[in-house]
């Protein structure tokens, strides 16, 4: 079975100009890590939501309301 | 400000020129130099991790695939994950790795083969070639970070060309390596 990345290779689309496939090797297979091409996906179930990670110790805290004192 | 070397081995006395005194709480020691240098070596996170001759198979083309690294020649610190994440967590500090690669199967000629660091989950370094020859390629990158004790680093290869590639096993072809330097 074709993979992936060489469907989309197939229909036109360019390896890391267009689109990053990627396999964490858990188990879950190969996946859209990032879609660049202006073009819509054609599989877009396969991409997934890119991994979040927390923000570096020394970035700057996010804006909080909240514990701003400035009223509103 | 004043730091304190705990767990050293003092030595019964000053015999030689190359010995120091050093003082813990209150009681002056001394320890060699050499005894010295041996805490600073075993103090610093290192590993080196292989595949143990399992060839991992079946990549598919085009694609980034963390590669897996199921035994561990040593790992002092424990930090790296050899059975969920294959990854290494060093504590913070300046660190440095190298990764080395040899993809046997799906090599087409006039495709670009890459491997790649990956840090916290994203693409980080990378070392990429193009096959000239049918067969197998051999890939490696090495680089130099400072942690801040959460970061962590996995090694991804790509293959282009058609079909599916495999990763030569032998714990001498494929390897995962890092220390504090």
């Amino acid at each position: 079975m074709t993979g992936l990345a060489e469907q989309l290779i197939a229909l036109g689309f360019r390896c890391l100009d267009d689109f990053v496939c990627q396999d964490d090797s858990d188990g879950r297979g190969p996946y859209i890590r990032e879609w660049k091409s202006d073009q819509l996906c054609p599989f877009p179930e396969a991409v997934r939501a890119p991994i979040l990670t927390p923000p570096p110790s020394d970035s700057p805290p996010f804006f909080d309301p909240a514990a701003d004192g400035s009223g509103q | 400000m004043a730091k304190k070397i705990s767990q050293l081995v003092a030595a019964s006395a000053a015999a030689a020129a190359n010995e120091y005194e050093i003082n813990e709480a209150g009681t002056s020691k001394k320890v060699t130099g050499a005894q010295v240098a041996t805490y600073v070596r075993s103090a610093g996170a290192a590993f080196s991790a292989n595949k143990n001759g399992t060839n991992q198979t079946g990549i598919a083309a085009s694609t980034f695939t963390k590669l897996t690294f199921g035994t561990k020649a040593f790992d002092n610190g424990a930090a790296f994950d050899n059975t969920t994440n294959h990854r290494w967590t060093p504590p913070a500090g300046r660190v440095r790795m190298s990764a080395t690669a040899q993809m046997s199967t799906g090599v087409v000629v006039g495709s670009v083969y890459a491997i790649a660091l990956y840090k916290n989950s994203s693409l980080w370094k990378s070392n990429s070639i193009y096959a000239t020859v049918a067969g197998d390629v051999y890939l490696s990158v090495t680089a130099l970070d400072n942690a801040n004790g959460t970061d962590f680093y996995e090694v991804f290869v790509l293959g282009a060309g058609a079909g599916t590639k495999d990763i030569v096993g032998n714990a001498n072809a494929t390897w995962f390596d890092g220390e504090q330097v």
